[in-house]
């Protein structure tokens, strides 16, 4: 699934990327023990997001972009990686390899979190990219 | 460890626990399945097994140790319990008094030790519930 939705084009790979680049610092921001600040952090993250449909691919193939873009499909591969492996829980279960039950609930609630997270984003991002098209010149 | 992994520390966390709960439940299990058994390789009547655990270690990008989650260290036997001795003259086990060494499991005890191992395991549970809730509650806000 999440394969379809990259397909659908960069965009949607820079949403989902940036949805949990903004994850990540807002998770080390709370680890830190401010929890305002995560809100900052996801905040801050928006604006380069929020800037993808307008000048995003073209940046991509700067040097200054370049770890932007990098970041933005290790994003995805990471919950590209995350939902494959829950591909395989099944088929692990019946082979007797998972030991425990807990870790197949845990693991089917961590993709499915995480594609729903990157889901999300890249829905905001298509509504952003709508409105832009429909503007008048 | 990778963003997503960051992102899902305390589930990884809870998600420890909930392993070690359930070793310890193995444990309980094989000492009552055990309570009568006087007989074993080593000699000797079963003695009773303990787990015992220690925090899962791991080194941060900037070097620092951080504690994510618990782990099981050893099952180790308990020495400080003495075993029982009963006189039971017709047990194919017994000495020369007619006596047999009985293994020191306390059905009481491990039942004590089951109960608090599953409040445990759904303290854990809980604790998961709750991350899942705030997670999807956070979801929504983009809906």
């Amino acid at each position: 699934m999440v394969n379809g939705i990259g397909g659908g084009g960069g965009m949607a790979r820079e949403a989902i990327a940036a949805a949990m680049r903004a994850q990540q610092q807002a998770a080390q921001n709370i680890s830190g023990g401010a929890s305002l600040q995560a809100g900052q952090g996801l905040g801050a993250t928006e604006a380069p997001g929020a800037s993808g449909p307008l000048g995003g691919v073209g940046s991509i193939g700067g040097t200054e972009a370049t770890s932007f873009a990098k970041q933005l499909s290790d994003g995805l591969s990471q919950v590209t990686d995350r939902v494959a492996a829950t591909d395989q829980l099944p088929e692990q279960m019946l082979n007797g390899e998972v030991s425990d039950f807990h870790d197949v609930a845990i693991q089917l609630k961590q993709s499915d979190l995480s594609f729903r997270f990157a889901l999300q984003v890249r829905n905001k991002l298509i509504d952003a990219y709508r409105e832009v098209m429909r503007m008048s010149v | 460890m990778s963003g997503l992994d960051k992102l899902f520390s305390g589930m990884r966390s809870t998600s420890s626990g909930l392993s070690a709960e359930r070793v310890r439940m193995d444990v309980i299990a094989e000492n009552i399945a055990n309570a009568r058994t006087t007989k074993t390789a080593g000699g000797g009547p079963y003695r009773r097994q303990l787990v015992k655990f220690e925090p899962l270690m791991q080194r941060a990008a900037n070097g620092q140790m951080l504690t994510v989650g618990m782990k099981k260290a050893e099952v180790v036997e308990d020495f400080a319990t003495p075993f029982e001795r009963i006189y039971a003259p017709d047990h194919p086990d017994r000495d020369e008094n007619n006596e047999i060494l009985m293994p020191n499991v306390s059905a009481t005890r491990e039942m004590a030790d089951l109960v608090s191992a599953m409040r445990a395991y759904e303290a854990n549970l809980a604790a998961q519930e709750n991350f899942t809730r705030m997670a999807e509650r956070a979801l929504q806000i983009a809906r």
